[in-house]
């Protein structure tokens, strides 16, 4: 698609409202035509809905593809053999697993956005990285698996790399204090998952053995605060105690889905998650109807990247918010927002299923 | 019973005064119990919230079991057959109340394995069953019958299951079949309640005549059926079959107050949305082309399916969501009866008709056929088998 070549030219944060649903609206009649083309579970579904597609339509009204299709079906848009990865998503033991389809034009144009999106967090420069994690090279791969796909991904804008944990979870504080030693009295970058960077930054880390400090340190982490709420800690208390501990300051949380690997969501300065020119959100009411910024509702995220798999508009499990768009008081343009963790799971009921 | 098999009762109920005791169906003691049991319920504000509950108070009314009893206890001599392990299912909460009043009402000692979610209801229904325990007229019921809470523990299901004289599996048709499994005596007797798919009949003609006030009124009935369970219950109808001349206005007109009772009745949480639009999609990809979807705002669903639609079992709807197909006259229906059908609720039909039908077409399937708006009561005739006289033993005297 021309649209993400076109847009590669420009600032990832640039494109004003006006601007981008013009762009949008016929990058999505593009990508649905060429999802409903190439894809025949998708075509069934644009064909039910008695969908017409041509340019010049609303966004929201480009159908929606529920995120947990992707654990039930095999999607692609492209034929078997031309697809050279398989993404599949974090999630816990006996869940159904996402699984995501990539042919080389989709897997370079996620890593050339996400370098576009990563460029203006730490510079076009590759830093001396951190890893709060161990080496996906030492865990059993199979569990391990979107944990060491985000690790390989996000190690694209590092060097010099430093893993945290041994292979028994424990902190090298020596390799820590080398790499800190080394590297950190410039910019450096620290890549981990929210949860494990708490339980072991936050509650195992030992600030005696430590030697030096964070103050020059970036960090990037997601993965959901699903564990973190239960013990209360929100992004401000988090951030508030990486900084009373390792005096660091520069903390960045992302929000993304493996179905839209690559056009992920960078919290700004005014601690909200950004969207760049290559994606977009919409919040529904439980009828679908757009919610009004400010108000809670299910997230829609809509990227220009898949098109190996029909990933291009899905409605997510989160509760989000929209606060505003273009106006955001750091200069970032597009729709800022807050996620609100996942809709509250139903008490399942019935005899399909029992035990 | 050896010695072994007593220890290993006490062991599993935690009681050392555990043991097996019978009796003949309809035991006044027990029918005074199951009064109790819904008097004690009444007396709790709680349950004014779980129409489930209040259903179940009702049911175990003393009058209901007095009459019932008079159909069961002639001239044969009736007895429980023993020991009866019940598995119930982890996500309907009240079901394995039933289930155990099913034991209990047939003169057995029960075994029962409960939910291991935390059901609101259910917490209620066992602190309401340990409350009457307390009791020591109930000292017999409390000594000779135990409910136990435990996860996927296969040596427990074996071990209770060798030792049990009737075995009573509610479940999945996976899960039932792996208990099953586990072996259980020679003589001991087996019920299984394994997935079911229900559907609905409505008489076009006779809907006709109805006005707007009693075609409401069914719609009613019809969203208590549906909705309830979520639309997750074996006896909850996905499909429905209009019979007679098409009448496209009349059934929009149905689907309509439907609608209206979801909107005003169903709690739509956004999980629920989630569930019944995944739900809607998955359909559009496992079947062929729909000839019809419309959409009720979030509400209400309703698909005509492609005429090449014939098994329907694995169709299903979610939180509101039903498939409708025109046939001309009920003969038509036959096709689409198998095995895995169970409950079919109908508007518009005598009881002559119907069983003309029934008996008439070599029907597999089918063990229910009651009115809209009754699709999710429980009886002891139930899934085909006669509860009462498949758990106990009838002992000829000449």
């Amino acid at each position: 698609m021309n649209y993400v070549n076109k847009l590669y030219q420009e600032e990832p944060y640039s494109l004003n409202k006006k601007e981008k649903s013009k762009i949008f609206s016929s990058a999505l009649a593009a990508l649905t035509l060429h999802h409903y083309k190439n894809c025949e579970p998708y075509k069934k579904i644009i064909k039910n809905f008695k969908f017409n597609i041509k340019n010049n339509q609303k966004i929201k009204n480009f159908p929606m593809i529920p995120v947990r299709l992707f654990k039930k079906y095999d999607l692609k848009s492209v034929p078997s053999s031309k697809v050279i990865k398989k993404l599949v998503s974090s999630g816990t033991t006996g869940d159904q697993l996402s699984k995501i389809y990539l042919d080389k034009n989709n897997a370079k144009n996620q890593i050339r956005v996400l370098q576009k999106i990563m460029q203006s967090l730490i510079g076009k420069k590759r830093l001396p990285m951190l890893i709060i994690d161990q080496d996906p090279k030492l865990s059993d791969r199979s569990t391990f698996n979107a944990r060491a796909a985000a690790i390989y991904g996000f190690s694209l804008f590092g060097t010099n790399y430093c893993y945290l944990l041994n292979k028994d979870n424990k902190i090298k504080y020596n390799a820590l204090n080398n790499f800190l030693k080394k590297y950190g009295k410039n910019k450096f970058f620290i890549f981990g998952f929210t949860s494990i960077i708490f339980e072991n930054l936050l509650k195992k880390f030992s600030g005696k053995s430590l030697n030096f400090n964070f103050k020059n340190g970036i960090l990037l982490h997601g993965g959901g605060w699903k564990k973190l709420e239960k013990i209360k800690i929100n992004n401000n208390i988090f951030k508030k105690k990486l900084f009373n501990k390792l005096q660091l300051k520069n903390v960045y949380n992302y929000y993304g889905l493996v179905e839209q690997t690559g056009s992920i969501f960078i919290e700004c300065k005014c601690g909200y998650f950004s969207t760049s020119n290559f994606s977009d959100i919409l919040i529904r009411d439980k009828h679908f109807n757009i919610a009004k910024n400010g108000k809670r509702g299910l997230i829609q995220l809509i990227s220009l990247l898949p098109t190996s798999y029909p990933g291009h508009n899905i409605l997510t499990e989160d509760i989000g918010e929209i606060i505003g768009e273009d106006t955001c008081k750091c200069g970032t343009k597009g729709k800022y927002f807050l996620v609100h963790g996942r809709a509250k799971e139903a008490e399942i009921r019935g005899c399909s299923d029992a035990r | 019973m050896t010695q072994d098999n007593k220890k290993l009762l006490h062991f599993l109920t935690k009681n050392k005064n555990f043991n097996i005791k019978v009796s003949e169906p309809f035991n006044k003691l027990v029918i005074d119990f199951l009064n109790d049991f819904s008097n004690k319920l009444r007396k709790n504000k709680k349950i004014q919230l779980y129409p489930n509950l209040l259903y179940l108070m009702f049911w175990c009314s003393k009058k209901k079991f007095e009459n019932l009893s008079k159909n069961y206890l002639g001239k044969n001599i009736k007895l429980g057959r023993g020991l009866v392990f019940h598995v119930c299912p982890s996500n309907v909460p009240t079901n394995f109340i039933y289930s155990f009043f099913f034991g209990i009402l047939s003169g057995n000692s029960n075994i029962v394995k409960i939910p291991s979610k935390d059901f609101e209801e259910k917490k209620i229904i066992i602190s309401t069953i340990n409350f009457l325990f307390k009791n020591k007229k109930y000292s017999k019921i409390k000594n000779s019958n135990c409910f136990i809470q435990y996860k996927d523990n296969n040596e427990t299901t074996k071990k209770i299951s060798a030792v049990c004289d009737g075995r009573v599996l509610w479940g999945g048709d996976q899960t039932i079949n792996e208990i099953r499994k586990f072996w259980i005596p020679e003589r001991s007797i087996e019920i299984t309640f394994p997935d079911r798919y229900s559907l609905s009949i409505i008489n076009l003609k006779e809907l006709k005549k109805l006005s707007f006030n009693e075609i409401k009124l069914l719609a009613k009935k019809f969203y208590y059926d549906g909705y309830s369970m979520n639309q997750l219950a074996c006896n909850s109808p996905h499909f429905i079959f209009w019979i007679g001349k098409k009448n496209e206005k009349l059934q929009n007109y149905f689907w309509e107050e439907v609608s209206k009772f979801a909107k005003k009745n169903f709690i739509f949480d956004d999980i629920h949305v989630v569930d019944k639009y995944s739900n809607l999609i998955e359909n559009i990809i496992n079947q062929n082309e729909f000839k019809g979807l419309k959409t009720f705002k979030n509400f209400l669903y309703v698909i005509n399916p492609s005429s090449k639609t014939n098994k329907i079992e694995n169709i299903r709807g979610i939180n509101g969501t039903f498939f409708q197909k025109n046939i001309n006259e009920i003969k038509k229906l036959k096709k689409y009866i198998t095995k895995k059908c169970q409950t079919i609720s109908y508007f518009g039909f005598d009881n002559v008709y119907l069983k003309t039908f029934l008996l008439n077409n070599n029907l597999l399937g089918v063990d229910r056929v009651v009115p809209i708006g009754k699709a999710l009561e429980i009886d002891i005739i139930w899934d085909g088998y006669d509860v009462i006289n498949s758990l106990s033993r009838t002992i000829s005297l000449e």
